[in-house]
């Protein structure tokens, strides 16, 4: 279920960021962001409504490709799965909160959740060669994004950024395979 | 997600259609799992139609691919594209399954 206004707020929520005052002598003007929030019932019947919802805000970053959307949809699914299965776990009552930073080219989404704490650094890396039919979800987070962060607590935070590539880098990288990702996790 | 399955001798086309993730890759399971029962030789599954995959739905291509392929069959996988083909590459499996 989708919250289209109740006690717990608004679904949907747009802020844009002011641009940044510019140091004295600067010619470039900073990046503006603009901040989507939504919040929807944690369950994986709303996982194809969660990931449109990301496709559209995708439409937002301008240099944004179907490479990129492919990937930080992917990604988030993924995400999503995890916190349905793993951190609400044997429970029908949890929310995801989750807040989408747009800029020009990049998109940050944080996956926000009250469940059980996830520990990433505790998972394997699938062997590949072995046609593994399961653990597969962190490893493409992993490779899709540029960034994963994990803070656990209350709430959980995963924050998955993705940067666009300039067309002259995907020439250079077709065919290449993902980049790794940086990825560091606090508690 | 729709899975349409024709027969033709000893070989078998799954024609797969929509988003095979997390929430369907349990319903489509059970289809899988005849089409192995069967002793299905040669078994193709179209997902030209897949709008969406996630890792529950590869883990289920792969187990149909591995108990196939057990019993001494094969098991092709044609038509992906966009979404679906990229994770396939990602996962290093579009030259397992023939694509």
């Amino acid at each position: 279920m989708v919250l289209l206004g109740s006690e717990t707020g608004p679904a949907v929520k747009t802020e844009s960021e002011p641009t940044k005052p510019q140091p004295a002598g600067s010619d470039t003007p900073a990046a503006a962001t603009t901040c989507v929030t939504f919040r929807l019932r944690a369950s994986l019947a709303h996982r194809s409504l969660a990931i449109d919802l990301v496709s559209t805000l995708v439409e937002h970053v301008s240099t944004a490709d179907r490479s990129f959307r492919n990937a930080i949809t992917t990604a988030f699914g993924e995400a999503f799965n995890n916190i349905v299965i793993h951190a609400y776990k044997d429970r029908t009552d949890g929310m995801l909160d989750v807040e989408a930073e747009l800029g020009s080219d990049h998109m940050t989404l944080k996956l926000m959740d009250d469940g059980v704490q996830a520990d990433l650094s505790n998972v394997d890396e699938p062997n590949l060669e072995n046609l593994p039919e399961g653990g597969l979800g962190i490893f493409m987070i992993r490779a899709l994004v540029d960034e994963v962060v994990y803070n656990s607590g209350s709430p959980n935070v995963l924050s998955l950024t993705k940067r666009t590539t300039p067309a002259q880098d995907r020439a250079a990288t077709a065919g290449a395979g993902p980049a790794p990702s940086r990825e560091s996790a606090s508690k | 997600m729709n899975c349409i399955r024709t027969d033709n001798d000893t070989d078998s086309r799954l024609e797969l259609d929509g988003a095979l993730d997390a929430l369907t890759a349990p319903d489509i399971r059970p289809i899988f799992d005849k089409v192995v029962a069967d002793g299905r030789r040669r078994v193709t599954v179209d997902i030209a139609k897949v709008t969406m995959i996630d890792s529950s739905g590869v883990g289920a291509i792969v187990s149909l691919f591995k108990r196939v392929k057990a019993d001494g069959g094969q098991v092709l996988v044609v038509g992906a594209r966009d979404q679906p083909l990229a994770v396939l590459k990602l996962l290093k499996l579009d030259r397992v399954f023939g694509l």
